[in-house]
C-alpha cells in the first residue's frame, strides 16, 4: 500500500513533529502545507495517499480545504487534526468527508494507529 | 497536569495491582466460578486503567481497558474462565509488566500490544449470547423501553428487521468521545435505524458518559457485520451485539419477558450485596501504610545504632561515683534507648510475603514446562524478616523450588504407578523460632538416594572411594552443597547464571544463616533454611589479640578450648592439636593478622570456628566474652581486607574489627 503523506498545519512546529513521527514509522512525507489553499494545490499536484489536515488555518480553513479536495477526488483520504474544544468542527469535518480525526497534543501511538487504519 | 513527579508513585502502585492480579488469576484458575475474585480483578483492572489514562500512558490504558472488558464479561457470566481465557489474561499481565518497565519507549511495544489487544477482543466476542441474560443488570443499567419504543420494534420486526441491543465501549484514552459516538451513529444509519440510545443523544453530545453507551437498533444486517464495521472506527475498544432483553421472541410473537427479568435481577442484586459485604482487598493494606525511601530509613537506623552505643558508654560512666540524679537520668535514657532501638529494628522488618508472592506463578509455569503436576502450598508468608535478608533470599529459594519441581517431583505417570497422587505437593513455609526465621521447602517427590550421591561424588573426583565408604548418610546428603557437585543441567537452569546448590549455601551463609537437607527415598526431600532475624546486629565473641579487640560472629563458633603447648603437634608444617580424636589445625591470629603476639601464656585460648565444613582453631590472647554488637560497614578505603567483615564500636568507645571466618581459614 502507498504510504505518501501530505501534512497540513499552520505552525512549523506541528508540521515538524508530525513529520518526525510519521517518518520514524516508515511513512514518506511528500509535502507540507501551511494553509488550506496550499493543501488543495499540493494535493492535486502530489496525489498523496493520505492528507493530515489542521482545522484552524489562515487564508482557507481545514474544513473548506477538505470539501475542495473531496470534490476533486472523492476517494481522497483525509485525517483531520483538531484541538480539544473543537467537537462540532470535527463533526463537520467528518461529514465533509474526513475519514478520522486525531486530537492535539499528539501522541505518537494515536497518530500511527489512525494512519494505519486509513492507509495501512 | 504535570505527571512526572507522580511517576514513581504510579509505578509502585501499578506494580502492586499487577502482583495482586497475578495472584487472583491463579486463584481463578483453580476455581473459575469464584465471583469475588472476578469482581476484585475487574476493579483492579479498572483502577489501573484510570491511573494509566491520567498519566497519559496510552498503551497501558488501552491494554488495561481491554482486560477490564474481558473481566467484565467474565464477572457477568457471559464468558467462561476456561484455560484459553486464563492464558490470554496471563499473557496480558506479562505484557503489562513489560510496559511498566518501558514507560518511556512505549512505541517499542506497539506490535505486542496490538496482538494481545486483538486476542482480548476476540475473547470478548466469544462471549455467548445467552437469551436469558439481562444486559448490564449488575450495573443497574436497564434499557427500560417505553411503549412507543416497544411499538417501533414490533412494527420493525413485522417488516422483517431484527431488534439488536448494542453496547459500544470506547478506548479509555479517547478524547473527543462525543465525536466517536457521532461516528457510531452515522455508521448505524447505514445498517438500519436507531430506536434508543442510553445515555440519550443529549448526554452523548455533552460527553456525559464514562466510556460506553448502548443502542437499540432495528436492522437486517448480521451481528458480525455490524460488530466488525463498528470496530473499524478508531478508538472503539469493544462492541457487543445481543438480543434486546425486554423483547424475547416466543411463538406468540414478541412479548416482554418481564417476569423472568425480575427474577434474574433480584438474584444478581443479592450476590452484589454478598460481594460488597466481604470485600477482599487485592491491593495490600495501602490505607494503613506510608511509603518511605529506604535511604531515609537506613539513615535513621544508623543514627539509632550510634545512639545505642553512646548510651552504653553513658551507662558505664554512670556506674562510677556520680550523683544520684544523674544515675536515675541515665537509667531513664537507657530504657528509652532500648525501646527506640527495638522499634527501629522493627522498621526494617518486612513480611516475607513479597518474596513468596512470585513463587506460585513461577511454579505453575515451570511445572507446565516440565510436564509435571505440582501444587504449591505457601504458609507463614506474614513472617517478618530484615529487609536486606528478604532481598537476598529470593534467588536461593527460587533454586530450591526449581530443584523440587525439576528433580524432586516425579512425572504424573510415575507417581500414579508408585501409588502416589498424580499431583505432587511442595510446601514452602516460613516461621519464627527464637531469634531465627526458619524456611522450609519440602516436596513429596522421589527423595534423594545417598548411594547415588556418593557414586556421583567419587566420579567427579570430589571424594576417594574410601572416604565415600566412611561417610554417614547425612554427610552424603550434604555433598549436594559441595562446589563442583552441580550437574550441567542444573547450572543452565536459572537465567543462564551459574547457580548450583553450592551457590545457594554460600548466599545463605553469607547472611549468617544455614541450610540443611533431609530426605526419605521415595517419599520426598526437605530443605531447611535458617536465617537470623536481622543482619545489623549479631551476637559475637570478643577476643583480644596483641592488645586489639576483635569480634567473631557466634554463628561461626563451634566451641572454646584451652590448649596446653605440649599438646600441639606439627604435621606437614601445620600446627595441629588433637581434640576428641579429631585433628584440629591451629591458626595463630596474632601472626595471621600481622600483629606481634602479646601473650606469653602457657595455656592457649582457642576459639574453634567452622566455615565451609572445615574446622579450625583460632589462637587468641584472651577470651573476653559474648556480646551483641551493631555491625557497621567499613568505608571503601579499607574494604576488601582479607579476614575482615566489618567493624563495630564497643561500649567503651573502642573500635573492634569483625572477623570474616571463611576468608581467614
Amino acid at each position: 500500500m502507498g504510504r505518501q503523506v501530505l501534512i497540513t498545519d499552520d505552525t512549523a512546529f506541528m508540521r515538524m513533529t508530525l513529520k518526525n513521527i510519521l517518518e520514524k514509522n516508515g511513512y514518506q512525507v511528500v509535502g507540507e502545507a501551511e494553509d488550506g489553499q496550499v493543501a488543495v494545490d499540493k494535493y492535486l499536484e502530489l496525489r498523496p495517499d493520505l492528507v493530515t489536515m489542521d482545522i484552524t488555518m489562515p487564508r482557507m480553513d481545514g474544513i473548506t480545504a477538505i470539501k475542495k479536495i473531496i470534490e476533486a477526488d472523492p476517494e481522497a483520504k483525509i485525517v483531520v487534526c483538531s484541538a480539544m474544544g473543537q467537537k462540532s468542527l470535527v463533526i463537520e469535518a467528518l461529514s465533509a468527508g474526513a475519514k478520522d480525526f486525531i486530537v492535539k497534543p499528539f501522541q505518537a501511538e494515536r497518530i500511527i494507529n489512525a494512519v494505519q487504519k486509513v492507509i495501512g | 497536569m504535570d505527571t512526572s513527579e507522580y511517576r514513581d508513585l504510579f509505578l509502585a502502585e501499578a506494580r502492586e495491582y499487577l502482583q495482586g492480579l497475578n495472584i487472583a488469576l491463579l486463584q481463578l484458575e483453580s476455581d473459575p466460578a469464584d465471583r469475588e475474585v472476578l469482581q476484585e480483578m475487574f476493579r483492579a483492572a479498572h483502577s489501573l486503567k484510570g491511573m494509566s489514562a491520567t498519566m497519559g500512558y496510552q498503551l497501558l490504558a488501552n491494554l488495561t481497558h481491554q482486560m477490564e472488558n474481558v473481566l467484565d464479561f467474565l464477572r457477568q457470566g457471559t464468558l467462561r474462565a476456561d484455560r484459553d481465557v486464563a492464558n490470554i489474561l496471563f499473557e496480558s499481565l506479562d505484557l503489562l509488566e513489560l510496559l511498566l518497565g518501558r514507560l518511556d519507549e512505549p512505541a517499542s511495544c506497539l506490535e505486542q500490544v496490538d496482538r494481545v489487544v486483538g486476542k482480548l477482543r476476540a475473547a470478548c466476542e466469544g462471549s455467548k449470547d445467552e437469551a436469558d441474560f439481562v444486559g448490564n443488570a449488575a450495573d443497574g443499567d436497564n434499557l427500560s423501553l417505553d411503549e412507543f419504543e416497544k411499538e417501533m420494534i414490533r412494527v420493525g420486526c413485522a417488516a422483517g428487521e431484527r431488534a439488536r441491543h448494542l453496547e459500544v465501549v470506547l478506548d479509555a484514552s479517547c478524547l473527543l468521545k462525543s465525536v466517536r459516538a457521532y461516528m457510531v451513529f452515522k455508521l448505524m444509519e447505514k445498517f438500519g435505524h436507531i430506536v434508543k440510545a442510553v445515555p440519550g443523544t443529549q448526554e452523548l453530545e455533552e460527553e456525559q458518559f464514562e466510556d460506553r453507551f448502548q443502542l437499540v437498533i432495528l436492522t437486517q444486517a448480521a451481528d458480525e457485520t455490524i460488530r466488525a464495521e463498528l470496530l473499524q472506527i478508531a478508538e472503539v475498544a469493544a462492541v457487543s451485539v445481543r438480543d434486546v432483553p425486554e423483547m424475547v421472541e416466543t411463538s406468540a410473537g414478541l412479548e416482554p419477558a418481564a417476569a423472568r427479568r425480575v427474577e434474574l435481577v433480584s438474584e444478581t442484586a443479592i450476590s452484589q450485596e454478598e460481594l460488597n459485604g466481604e470485600r477482599r482487598n487485592i491491593r495490600r493494606a495501602a490505607e494503613k501504610t506510608i511509603r518511605v525511601e529506604t535511604d531515609k530509613l537506613d539513615k535513621l537506623i544508623n543514627l539509632v545504632g550510634e545512639l545505642v552505643v553512646n548510651r552504653t558508654r553513658v551507662v558505664e560512666l554512670g556506674r562510677t561515683d556520680v550523683a544520684a540524679e544523674l544515675v536515675s537520668a541515665v537509667e531513664q535514657l537507657d530504657r528509652i534507648t532500648t525501646d527506640l532501638q527495638s522499634a527501629v529494628m522493627k522498621l526494617r522488618m518486612v513480611p516475607i510475603k513479597q518474596v513468596f508472592d512470585r513463587f506460585p506463578r513461577m511454579v505453575r509455569d515451570l511445572s507446565q514446562e516440565k510436564g509435571k503436576k505440582v501444587n504449591l502450598e505457601v504458609r507463614g508468608e506474614e513472617t517478618e524478616l530484615d529487609r536486606s535478608i528478604v532481598n537476598q533470599i529470593g534467588d536461593p529459594l527460587v533454586h530450591l523450588l526449581r530443584n523440587s519441581v525439576d528433580h524432586g517431583i516425579e512425572p504424573p505417570g510415575v507417581r500414579v504407578q508408585n501409588g502416589k497422587p498424580e499431583e505432587g505437593t511442595i510446601v514452602l513455609e516460613a516461621r519464627h523460632e527464637g531469634s531465627y526465621v526458619l524456611i522450609r521447602v519440602s516436596d513429596d517427590g522421589r527423595g534423594i538416594a545417598t548411594e547415588e550421591m556418593l557414586q556421583k561424588a567419587v566420579e567427579k573426583g570430589l571424594l576417594s572411594s574410601t572416604e565415600a565408604q566412611r561417610m554417614s548418610d547425612e554427610e552424603a546428603l550434604r555433598l549436594i552443597f559441595r562446589n563442583g557437585f552441580s550437574t550441567a543441567e542444573q547450572v543452565t537452569d536459572i537465567s543462564g547464571r551459574g547457580v548450583g546448590m553450592d551457590a545457594v549455601k554460600t548466599v545463605i551463609e553469607s547472611m549468617n544463616g544455614s541450610v540443611d537437607i533431609k530426605t526419605s527415598p521415595g517419599e520426598g526431600t526437605r530443605f531447611y533454611v535458617r536465617l537470623p532475624l536481622t543482619l545489623a546486629i549479631i551476637k559475637a565473641m570478643l577476643v583480644e589479640v596483641a592488645g586489639e579487640i576483635y569480634a567473631i560472629p557466634i554463628e561461626a563458633i563451634r566451641e572454646n578450648l584451652y590448649v596446653a603447648p605440649q599438646d600441639i603437634k606439627t604435621i606437614q608444617g601445620e600446627k595441629v592439636v588433637n581434640v576428641r580424636s579429631e585433628v584440629l589445625p591451629l591458626i595463630y591470629l596474632g601472626e595471621m593478622l600481622g600483629m606481634k603476639s602479646g601473650s606469653s601464656e602457657e595455656i592457649l585460648s582457642v576459639v574453634v570456628v567452622e566455615a565451609a565444613e572445615r574446622k579450625t582453631g583460632l589462637v587468641v590472647d584472651v577470651l573476653l566474652g559474648q556480646q551483641e554488637i551493631v555491625i557497621k560497614s567499613l568505608s571503601r578505603a579499607v574494604e576488601g581486607i582479607r579476614g575482615v567483615a566489618g567493624a563495630t564500636v564497643l561500649g567503651n568507645g573502642r573500635v573492634a574489627l569483625i572477623l570474616d571466618v571463611s576468608s581467614l581459614i
